[in-house]
Order: structure tokens, then sequence, then C-alpha cells
């Protein structure tokens, strides 16, 4: 019973809100009953909507007067209905009455004034527009037309600049978006592709790399025929230049990993192979990663037929071109000196430096490399490079002319010559020391401070007391009495006897304490 | 017929001494990495154990600490760079490896070593 009533309950409320919101809708269209009568008149025929002359008795009238074939008295339109009143009310002064008949059923003017309204509303009529209604009621007039944009389709979209703003930046974003996962799934087959393809070629190289290594001697293997050698390595392949690439890879990885004799065959093999003429052929591209692939391959291959190639690459602006061509020069030419890094323009990186050297202390034992070349480099970089060089490689003769360069050398340089006589360990001109310890240059003071300890005389253990009076800068302090104490015992004692400044008192206990002095 | 069993990450090195020892008329077995050592060597029965230092999952070291303990008896080959791993291989040789040969190397003179070792 309680949910019946609850049932009923909701169902009254929902018919209170459906009826509020139809009665929300119904605005009035026509403002009066006057407004409404002439739109009848001018409307014409209305569906559903008839009308008769009915008397005082409500009985209707047949308008036989005017010979009309009517049914039952019915008109269609209002305005025929308000003729036939007149004309029966001149013709037979009988004042009838008009009945609004809606699907045939009577209804009075309001209910059908209702009608019509509803009809205006849903659209289901379009009201007909008087040719002189201009300036009478446009708003009205207005408001009975179905509302329809002056703009439509495409045109009216383009013409809203914002939202064709937003909907390109989506359509780009959708584009770039789409053409980032396309270019990722082509860049993902692709790479799927190359390894599929290096496992296979490594499988085609391996075992024919084997077969020839240790079933030939090199003698066979340089008299093979093309045929032959095209039994292990199939001319159809060696025309893919990917089968090439891995090819070079695994000759060169085991001319690495390998020694003896197989190295001299895999040299031999790749000649035969052709495989020099690709490594040339990279060093004339464009691109410098090639070029520098090109240049390893020529180094590790010992192709000495392109040392005029990999020349013209040794003053590339490119730093990795220009470091690997000229490792490359002095690795493959028995006869090539360094005047070719004399007359490099670019400074040479720490980096470079110690590449360079590591190939040229393996090779200066047995090679006239003229190193002193370097010296007169206009380029203070090879000059630097060329003073470390005497120094690391241990090149005593050189000292000489290093001693007459370092009158008219920048005070860079001169560290450098400095540091060289101090570890080779060799007296240097005592002006080189002594006159390095009066520069106005701390670094350059330095080094001839910590070198005067080892190499230096009596002037110089005379300068450096001058200095310390002078009270330098703790870490200047600290070398210049290291040195004094390493040059002369005696000038140090004295020096500290007298002096009474309290900073070269504690520099002195930790030189004389043995736990401390090389901390 | 001596087997043999090698562990090289790398294809190209791994394929040439297997070539090398198959030429000789020794049974190789391959393979690519520590793990899969491991697994060879509890489950082939073996005459000799090649073996690289630096593999991925498992070093040569941790093969050769499982070789001492499950096999004791079989000799075992470093094959390696001594320049990056002489500590390591230093290691092996403590743990008692018959014998290391650095790369680079000739093939023949491990496929003598190899000779040596066995008929030891």
């Amino acid at each position: 019973m309680k949910v019946k009533n609850a049932v009923a309950l909701v169902s009254l409320l929902f018919l209170i809100i459906k009826t509020d919101i139809v009665l929300g809708q119904d605005e009035p269209v026509f403002a009066d009953s006057v407004s409404f009568a002439n739109f009848l008149k001018s409307q014409g025929k209305i569906p559903g909507l008839q009308f008769r002359l009915v008397d005082s008795s409500k009985a209707y009238i047949l308008d036989s007067a005017l010979n009309r074939s009517l049914q039952s008295g019915i008109v269609r339109d209002f305005a025929t209905a308000l003729r036939l009143k007149d004309s029966v009310l001149r013709s037979y002064e009988y004042d009838l009455e008009i009945q609004y008949l809606i699907y045939s059923d009577p209804n009075t003017f309001k209910a059908t004034q209702e009608y019509v309204s509803n009809l205006l509303r849903n659209g289901d009529i379009e009201p007909t527009v008087a040719g002189d209604s201009n300036g009478k009621d446009l708003i009205s007039l207005a408001s009975r037309n179905k509302y329809s944009p002056f703009l439509k389709g495409t045109y009216a979209y383009f013409s809203e600049i914002k939202i064709f703003a937003v909907s390109l930046v989506i359509l780009l974003f959708f584009i770039f978006a789409f053409s980032m996962i396309l270019f990722m799934l082509i860049f993902k087959a692709r790479r799927n592709q190359k390894e599929k393809l290096l496992v296979l070629y490594d499988e085609q190289i391996v075992a024919p790399l084997s077969e020839i290594l240790f079933e030939k001697t090199l003698e066979e293997l340089e008299s093979l025929s093309d045929e032959e050698l095209n039994g292990y390595f199939p001319a159809k392949q060696l025309k893919k230049p990917f089968y090439v690439q891995v090819l070079v890879e695994r000759i060169l990885a085991l001319n690495k990993t390998m020694k003896g004799d197989f190295k001299l065959m895999l040299k031999a093999l790749y000649k035969r192979l052709d495989l020099d003429k690709s490594s040339l052929k990279k060093l004339k591209s464009s691109k410098w990663d090639t070029v520098v692939t090109g240049l390893v391959e020529v180094n590790e291959m010992d192709l000495t037929e392109a040392i005029y190639a990999v020349k013209q690459h040794i003053n590339s602006p490119n730093f990795y071109v220009r470091s690997q061509a000229v490792a490359t020069i002095l690795t493959l030419s028995d006869s090539v000196d360094l005047s070719f890094l004399r007359d490099q323009t670019f400074p040479l990186s720490r980096w470079q430096q110690m590449n360079y050297l590591r190939i040229i202390k393996f090779l200066h034992t047995t090679r006239e490399l003229h190193i002193e070349m370097l010296f007169d480099s206009r380029n203070q970089s090879i000059r630097l490079f060329g003073y470390k060089l005497v120094r690391v490689i241990g090149r005593v003769d050189l000292l000489e002319t290093l001693e007459e360069k370092s009158g008219s050398v920048t005070e860079e340089e001169k560290i450098e010559i400095i540091k060289t006589f101090e570890y080779l360990g060799v007296p240097a001109h005592t002006e080189l020391i002594n006159g390095s310890l009066k520069s106005e240059n701390i670094a350059l003071v330095s080094v001839a401070a910590k070198a005067a300890g080892a190499i230096g005389d009596a002037t110089s253990a005379k300068i450096i007391c001058e200095l310390l009076n002078k009270a330098p800068e703790f870490r200047l302090k600290m070398v210049l009495l290291n040195s004094l104490q390493n040059l002369d015992a005696a000038v140090y004692n004295q020096f500290i006897n007298e002096s009474e400044n309290p900073e070269v008192m504690r520099i002195s206990m930790h030189l004389s304490d043995s736990l401390l002095q090389d901390v | 017929m001596k087997k043999i069993l090698i562990i090289e990450d790398d294809l190209l090195i791994s394929s040439l001494v297997q070539f090398r020892l198959k030429k000789d008329g020794y049974d190789t077995v391959l393979v690519k990495d520590g793990n899969a050592g491991i697994t060879a060597i509890d489950t082939e029965t073996l005459d000799l154990i090649i073996t690289d230092v630096m593999m991925p999952f498992k070093n040569g070291i941790e093969i050769i600490h499982h070789a001492r303990k499950t096999k004791p008896e079989v000799p075992i080959i470093v094959l390696s760079s001594l320049g990056e791993e002489e500590k390591i291989v230093l290691e092996a040789f403590n743990l008692g490896v018959s014998d290391f040969i650095p790369k680079p190397f000739n093939p023949n003179e491990l496929a003598i070593r190899v000779k040596r070792i066995l008929k030891s």
C-alpha cells in the first residue's frame, strides 16, 4: 500500500514538473484577440481548423445565397467565413456567429487561439507575411520565422578564427603524432630487419673466414682466383653495402684479436676482396663520420697506398677527422716525419696530444721523426707538444736546442722547457732558471723555483732568498723554501734562523718533519 | 673424443676457436654467456673449459668458482685481455686455472696449449 502511494506521489510530482515545463514554454504568440483574428484573415487555410456560421441556437446555416457547395456549411478559411457572415447580414439582416471547429469539433475562440499558437510554436505552419507589413511589427514577424544562421556549413566554420586556430592545432598535433608513430614503426622495422641481416651475414661470414684462415696459407690465399674466392664470399653478396660493412667490421675485429700470421692473412684477404677500395672511397665522403671510419680502416689494415688521400685530411676543420688522419699517417708511413704536424694551424687538445704521444712513443725508436721541427711551428700548442715530447721520450740531445730557443719564447713555453730540464735532471743555462725566478708571472716563478731546487746554482739560492724576503703568498713561499732546502741546506738554515716570520717558521717545521715533508 | 666447453660472448672469436679445435678432432660445446656456461658445466661431461672473463650475466671468475666446486678435475684455460683485467686474471690463477692466454692471441698457440693440457 505504501509502495502504491509512493508511486502515485512520484507520478504526481512528475506531472507537476512536466506541466510546469509545458507552461513555461507557453509564451503568448498573439498579443490579443484582434491580432489573432488578423492573423487568421491573412493566413488562409490552417490544418485541422474549420469555420461555420451558426445562429444563436448554434444551428448551422447553409450558404445557398452565394451558391457555394459547402458540406454542412463548413468553410476552410477565416476570411471566407467573415465574408459569408457579412453577406448574410446585408442580405437577410440576420446576425450570425462564426463557430471554430478543430478537427470538426466545435471550440471556443480562446481554444482556437491556443491551437493555432501551438501550430506556430511547433513550426507546423508558416505565417504568411503580407507584402505591406514592412515597418509594422518586424520583431513579432521575425519571431514567427524559424532561425537559420546567415553563414552555413564550412564557411561559417572558417569565419570563426579561434575555432579555426584550435582545430588547426589539434589537426597538426594529430598529424605530428601519427607521423611520429609511423616514423618509429618504420625505424623499428628497419632496425629489426638490419639485426636479422646482421645475424644472417655473421653466419655467412664466420664459416668461410675460419676456413680461409685455418685451411689456407698466405700464398694460397693470394693466388686464389676470383671464382674460388667467390665460392667463399659470393660476388652477389659483395655488391650489398651492408654485407660489405659487416665483413669489414668482422675482419677489423679479428685483426685486433689475432696475432701472428693471421694478421697478415686478414690484410691479404681484405685486399683480395677489394675492401680496400671501399675504405678509400670512404675517405672521399662528405660525411665526417664516414671519413673517420675510412681512416680507421686504412690504419688498421695498413693500407699504405692511401697515405696521399689521408694527408688531405690532416688539416681538416673537423677535430675527429684531423686527429684520426694524423694518427693514421704516423702509424702508416715509414718515411714521414713530423713536418705535417708542425704546419697544423688548429690547436692541439690534451686528448690529441695523448693520442699522438702514444704513437710517437712507440715509433721514435725505429724511425727518425725530427721532433725539433715542432719547435719552429707557428702554432704554440704544437711547440708546447714538442717540448713535452722531448721530456716524455727522453731526448736529452735536444735540450741544447731548447735552451737556445728559451730566450725568445713565451712564458707558457718557458714553463714547459724548465719542466723538461728538471724532469731530465740536466742543469739548464742559469739565465733560463734565474731569469724566470725574477718574472712577474707567479706560475713561471713557481716552476722555476721548483726546478732550481734540482738544477739551480748559488745565484738561484740568492734570488730565492730575495723573493722570500718580499713575503710572497703562502703557496709560493712553501715552494721557495722547499727548493732552497734542496738547493743549499746551509743558506736555507741561515734564512730560517734569521727569519722572524711565523709563517716561515711553520713551513720550516713542516719541511723538517720526516712524516710531513712529502705531504 | 675429448669434449671442450667454450664460453665466449664474441661470436667471431668463439667460432674461430671452435673451428680450430674441431680441426684437431675435439668435440666442442659453444655457449655465449655466463649463465649458459654454468648450465653446460652442470649438464655436460667435459674434459676442458675455455672461458672469457668479461661476459654477460656471470663473469669468468664466477664460472671458475662454480667449476672448481662442481668439477674440480676439469682444467680451465682463461682467454682474455690482460691489460684491462689484470687483477681478475691474478684471482683466476689463485683459483687454480691451468693457463691464461691474453688477447690478441694466436689460435694455433691456443690449440698447442689445449693439446698439452689434455695430454697431461
